[in-house]
């Protein structure tokens, strides 16, 4: 045994009860190891100092990391308005844990250097990377881009930016004791482990291509020379006024903008979360000025079917080792596409990681990294990219 | 080719379309059953007990886990003050909560009086507001007033670090309705209270009656006793000179001729004697049922007590023959408002007693002072006087010291009874004071009652007698 993941939830309405409730759980789930680290995702509600108290009391003080959500997932499926705790204990193996500060400044940088810090810590066998980024306050890109810069090819990078349960105002992330802002906490997992990711959204292209005819980072300033925000005015029907004063991204979330990507098999998604200066769309991670977007639609069936996908994936890429557990981060985008029936998608990829015995742990996103899809066994690992409406399964063996 | 690609955005077009009204409905119909969902859940937590207590923090708890409210609490104003009575909160620092409530008056009560649902947010809040939300580290908070039958009987309040601009129609209906919620059961609990007080209430009020049922009927079974005692003693007492008389009468009525004169004199002195034994027992039988039924009237007058010490020495003077009769009244002695017949009838007793005792060439003397409110009168006499056991049994109906005297010339056991009970009447006490080697003092006080003068002069108050 060299992984094994216990995982709690609670809905308590008083948040320090709340915590203690989730870790009591999570740590009886370890059949008493002491976790090496906690992860722990949880409502708004629950960003307060003396939630992240009552977890650090329980766990023994393990290091945590972790952000808000737009809710959790735990084995038994899908939890709105909760606190999920994950703890990870590992044999013969290490974890560490960094955070960066006030990232919207400087992304490229803070990914760079969140990754030297902990590489640099590092005892022996790097092996997976998570990182929780801030993903309204910067592009996931450019935090990724830095990170690129650092990490070695055999080290696993996967993660997800944190929500605010579809507020798109501001979300918090944990690390320790602290509740933090426009932050990125990360965990570098060392040791004898097998990682395995699986990454896929099962969005389809609708209408004819665009040219991004203008655009810097994330904001897309022009589509075939129109403001970009035209796109949405002409295939909604909505009034510029309509898509400024809703919050776009609750409109546009179902309907992102789509890329080719070399060396992926499916499209890279794109959110706008909001309209800019000039109807640009401000995006949640960076589209290159020249490429071609068309628009995207998902489908109940198509999106089950590539949540199916995403956990084969994962377990494939394990090459044989004995499936420990699996944390799920999972697009607010599909949540909402798949409304009242979100539970199915959670099901689907339990089963196809071996049913009810599997653990998993996780949740819904604004922006999910992961290497490029579609990446066959035994090839080396892609570059990773920062995904959107997609759902990240990653596998522990 | 361009013409394709043109149809194809138009067929793309109205997929889109199509495909995001549906969703839009789909959402709606989701926050529908999700809104029902809370509702009855609070429901359920609410309804299954009547503990207002629990009830509060049932709805604050829901206001957090089912609403999202990061800070929550709902509070139950006072029926009459309209001021917070009971609260429960969840989320809020208590600091932060006493703010909320100082605030009351002045930010809260208006904007509950204004809407149904009323929310304040600080992007656009007034600057009151903005400081309040500033102090309270919310940017939106939720007021929903509490109302039954238009009273306003409390509100919820929730708040969140987010920003919430506006609401729905929907959901306004739905907090609205959840407020309404709240409301019922609030007011049911406290209508449950109001009930098991009233049930109480009412439970103690039988309990008392009751127990008091009880005692007057332990008192009805004593008076029972009391007066079969009564009629018991009182037949005895009216046997034994009726049995005298009887006996004389037949004497002389059967042996009229063979009865020398003497004789025949003596018989009908002891008939006379008898039947003035009978008449006064009769009418002291009278008194004391009078005074025992509360019916003896009392005749309020001022009066000069030494003008009635005299004139029950008059009438006893005849009796009095080896024995000095003296009085002895300070000059300052006040004037009372008493019931002179009353008065005079307690002296001629206890003088009238204190003669049938006085060893020849003794004397009786009526003394009479000031006292705290009143004054005391003594009448004492050089008798053998009364052992202390009895001292207290002479004031018993019917009871009689056991003597020569007595034996000789029986009363009726009567007249010290009565005493007391005239004395009483007055608002005074009365007892006997003796030494057993001789002597005899009786006792008793009178109030002034100068209130209860009835207006009418009566015995002319103002000739001072010593």
């Amino acid at each position: 045994m060299s992984i094994e993941m216990g995982i709690g939830f609670s809905f308590q309405a008083d948040v320090f009860a709340a915590g203690h409730e989730a870790a009591q759980q999570a740590i009886s789930n370890l059949a008493g190891r002491r976790p090496d680290v906690v992860l722990v995702f949880s409502s708004i509600r629950f960003a307060d100092p003396r939630m992240l108290k009552a977890v650090r009391l329980a766990t023994g003080g393990a290091p945590l990391v972790g952000c808000t959500d737009a809710g959790g997932i735990v084995t038994a499926g899908p939890k709105r308005r909760s606190v999920t705790v994950i703890g990870l204990a590992l044999q013969n193996g290490a974890c560490l844990t960094v955070v960066e500060r006030q990232i919207s400044h400087r992304p490229r940088a803070a990914g760079e250097h969140l990754t030297h810090d902990l590489l640099r810590q590092a005892p022996k066998d790097p092996r997976c990377m998570l990182v929780f980024p801030d993903g309204l306050t910067v592009s996931g890109s450019e935090i990724l881009a830095g990170i690129e810069k650092r990490i070695p090819r055999k080290v696993a990078l996967a993660g997800a930016s944190a929500g605010d349960d579809f507020f798109f105002q501001k979300t918090f992330q944990f690390f320790d004791d602290e509740v933090l802002t426009d932050s990125l906490p990360g965990v570098l997992l060392c040791g004898d482990i097998k990682v395995g990711i699986g990454v896929r959204h099962g969005w389809v292209p609708v209408g004819r291509p665009r040219r991004v005819t203008r655009s810097i980072g994330h904001v897309v300033y022009q589509l075939d020379h129109r403001p970009a925000v035209s796109i949405y005015e002409d295939f909604l029907g909505l009034k510029r006024q309509e898509l400024m004063e809703d919050t776009l991204a609750s409109i546009t979330l179902g309907y992102p903008l789509g890329t080719e990507v070399p060396g992926q098999s499916e499209y890279l998604l794109r959110d706008a979360i909001r309209v800019g200066r000039g109807g640009s769309l401000i995006c949640t991670g960076d589209v290159a000025q020249g490429s071609q977007v068309r628009l995207m639609i998902g489908g109940y069936e198509s999106a089950l079917e590539a949540a199916q996908q995403a956990a084969y994936d994962a377990r494939d890429h394990l090459n044989g080792a004995r499936l420990k557990g699996a944390l799920v981060f999972c697009s607010v985008a599909r949540q909402k596409m798949l409304g009242s029936e979100f539970q199915g998608e959670i099901d689907v990829i339990r089963d196809a990681l071996g049913g009810e015995s599997v653990r998993l742990g996780g949740f819904y996103s604004y922006g999910e990294v992961a290497p490029a899809s579609g990446t066959r066994r035994k090839t080396k690992p892609s570059n990773p990219l920062y995904h959107n409406e997609a759902v990240v399964v990653v596998a522990f063996g | 080719m361009r013409k394709a690609y043109e149809e194809l955005d138009r067929t793309a077009r109205t997929l889109i379309r199509t495909d995001y009204l549906l969703h839009r409905a789909n959402e709606r119909f989701d926050q529908q059953i999700s809104q029902l969902h809370a509702l009855h859940r609070i429901g359920s937590t609410i309804n299954s007990t009547f503990d207002l207590e629990l009830i509060l923090s049932g709805i604050s708890e829901s206001m957090a886990k089912d609403l999202d409210f990061e800070k929550s609490g709902i509070v139950f104003l006072d029926r009459n003050s309209q001021r917070p009575l009971q609260s429960a909160y969840t989320g809020f620092s208590s600091a932060e909560y006493r703010l909320l409530l100082d605030n009351f008056e002045e930010l809260l009560v208006p904007a509950l009086l204004q809407e149904d649902v009323y929310l304040q947010t600080s992007t656009v809040a007034p600057a009151a507001w903005g400081r309040f939300l500033g102090a309270l580290s919310v940017s939106s908070l939720l007021l929903m007033p509490m109302r039954f039958k238009a009273r306003l009987i409390g509100f919820i309040v929730g708040a969140r670090t987010h920003v919430t601009l506006r609401l729905t129609e929907a959901e306004r209906r739905f907090y609205a309705m959840y407020a309404t919620q709240a409301s019922s059961a609030v007011e049911n609990s406290r209508l449950y209270e109001a009930l098991g007080q009233a049930n109480l209430t009412l439970e103690e009020n039988v309990q008392e009656r009751t127990r008091n049922l009880v005692e007057a009927n332990e008192r009805l079974r004593e008076l029972d006793q009391v007066k079969s005692n009564f009629i018991s003693l009182v037949s005895h007492e009216l046997r034994t000179p009726l049995t005298a008389i009887k006996g004389f009468i037949v004497t002389l009525y059967h042996y009229d001729k063979e009865i020398p004169e003497e004789k025949r004199r003596v018989y009908l002195s002891v008939l006379n004697e008898e039947t003035d034994r009978l008449t006064r027992l009769i009418n002291e039988l009278l008194d004391i049922s009078r005074i025992e039924s509360g019916r003896m009237e009392i005749q309020w007058r001022r009066i000069a007590v030494p003008q009635i010490v005299q004139r029950v020495y008059d009438t006893l003077s005849v009796k009095a023959t080896n024995i000095r009769l003296i009085h002895n009244f300070p000059e300052n002695f006040p004037h009372l408002v008493a019931d002179p017949d009353k008065l005079e009838q307690v002296l001629v007793n206890l003088v009238g007693n204190a003669l049938r005792y006085a060893p020849p060439q003794s004397t009786i003397a009526v003394t009479g002072r000031r006292a705290n409110e009143g004054v005391i009168l003594e009448v004492k006499d050089e008798g053998p006087g009364i052992a202390f056991a009895e001292q207290e049994r002479v004031f018993d109906k019917f009871y009689r010291l056991d003597n020569e005297i007595n034996r000789k010339n029986p009363g009726t056991g009567l007249g010290l009874p009565i005493c007391r009970a005239l004395v009483n009447l007055h608002g005074g006490k009365i007892w006997v004071e003796s030494e057993a080697t001789g002597g005899c003092r009786f006792l008793f006080t009178l109030p002034l009652n100068l209130d209860k003068e009835s207006g009418r002069e009566a015995d002319a108050p103002q000739e001072a007698v010593s």
